[in-house]
């Protein structure tokens, strides 16, 4: 699918990289689905215009050698029309590949959120739509923070920086009256080490890390008396209870920790794992209302 | 006769569609939306899942997440008894086990 084979609400959230606004549900899932089915269109464009810049990086190095031989050999023209060629072509070929990657969209957000109100679809109230702001756009130079210089620890250098991304918030009413937030806030950090190996040169080596805090809200109709706690794992997730403007909410905080040795990791937690924790909250509800 | 079957997941309720047939595994009665075809005759989304060589659809699939969520939370006096019953099958993995 693409760009312009998008409805104008899909190809809005493709341009702006973001989704926003009150939905109703069928409509928001047509929409992930064709954002779904963009990116999908997207990503093979990706891989296919590295291989090409890949090919074009390498012509450009023969050519350079080819170019020298025949500017060697007298004929000045021809030589420095295949030196340049050869460059501009891998020119061309990484401005494409970049832009290509800037448009693709991070399909495991996608997937979770359609997996998330895919499960909950029968739960929703009809007659209330699904409010969302959703940030498509993925850690970009905008959301680093300044760089920090780290205590080198036996390296020559570590270097951090640090991508704050709150990129999604969404917000729904139950059949019940119920209200449940979720709101999900990514940190990238990119380490760089340096080191100096027993030849003298210099090495670097950079590492990722992608801490993921979803948080789910549970917002009674009128004050209630919770019915008693889920189960929460006490290493990655955290449950409060307070009141809010007069009404007690209870909330569930759970990280997730991905890692990655040579790239920015691309996972997501899951439509499911956002699920589960609604599924808790939902378990806290006295019994009448269940 | 109406649909027993229990829709939803965070808030289950009742179909209440009028009843077109039964689950011939747990006898359950059921609207034609609730049941499932497959080698063992009709039967409702929880006895399809649980069944092999069933057709999967949307209910299906949802009941094999909610009985998920309900062995991984233990769902808490979150089901009523004929459900907890019917959920309490094999094991599902814990849920942090990504996490490594
Ligand atoms: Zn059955
Ligand atoms: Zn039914």
């Amino acid at each position: 699918m693409k760009l312009k084979d998008l409805s104008p609400a899909a190809r809005l959230a493709a341009e702006t990289q973001a989704i926003r606004g009150e939905w109703e549900y069928s409509a928001f899932d047509q929409l992930l689905k064709d954002l779904i089915a963009y990116d999908t269109v997207m990503d093979a464009r990706v891989a296919f215009r590295k291989k090409w810049m890949i090919v074009a990086i390498i012509l450009a190095f023969v050519g350079l050698f080819v170019g020298i031989l025949v500017i060697d050999n007298g004929d000045g023209e021809a030589g420095a029309a295949i030196l340049v060629g050869g460059i501009v072509h891998m020119i061309t070929t990484i401005v494409l590949w970049r832009k290509a990657k800037k448009q693709a969209l991070p399909e495991n957000a996608l997937a979770m959120l359609q997996q998330l109100f895919r499960q909950v679809r029968q739960d929703l109230d009809t007659k209330a739509t699904i409010r969302v702001n959703v940030d498509l756009s993925g850690p970009t130079k905008a959301k680093c923070g300044p760089k920090q210089v780290l205590p080198p620890n036996g390296f020559n250098s570590r270097e951090q920086w640090v991508y704050a991304d709150p990129w999604c918030q969404l917000r729904f009413q139950l059949r019940d009256g119920y209200k449940l937030t979720l709101r999900q806030v990514d940190q990238l950090i990119e380490l760089r080490r340096t080191r100096r190996t027993s030849r003298g040169k210099y090495k670097t080596k950079t590492k990722y890390k992608k801490l993921c805090r979803l948080t789910a809200t549970i917002l009674p109709p009128a004050p209630v008396q919770w019915a008693g706690q889920p189960k929460v794992d006490p290493t990655w997730e955290r449950l409060r209870v307070a009141k809010k403007k007069g009404l007690d909410v209870a909330v569930l905080d759970r990280w997730f920790l991905y890692k990655e040795k040579f790239e920015r990791p691309k996972q997501n937690p899951s439509g499911a794992d956002a699920v589960g924790m609604l599924y808790r909250l939902c378990s806290m509800r006295p019994a009448e209302a269940k | 006769m109406t649909c027993q079957w229990q829709t939803g997941l965070l808030v289950p309720q009742p179909c209440e569609m009028p009843a077109m047939g039964g689950c011939s595994l747990c006898g359950r009665s059921l609207c034609m939306m609730h049941t499932v075809s497959g080698p063992n005759g009709p039967a409702c989304p929880t006895c399809a899942n649980s069944n092999q060589g069933y057709e999967q659809n949307e209910e299906t699939e949802l009941e094999s997440s909610r009985s998920s969520y309900y062995t991984q939370y233990g769902g808490a006096n979150y089901f009523t008894n004929r459900d907890r019953q019917s959920v309490e099958r094999e094991e599902v993995e814990g849920y942090d086990e990504f996490e490594t």
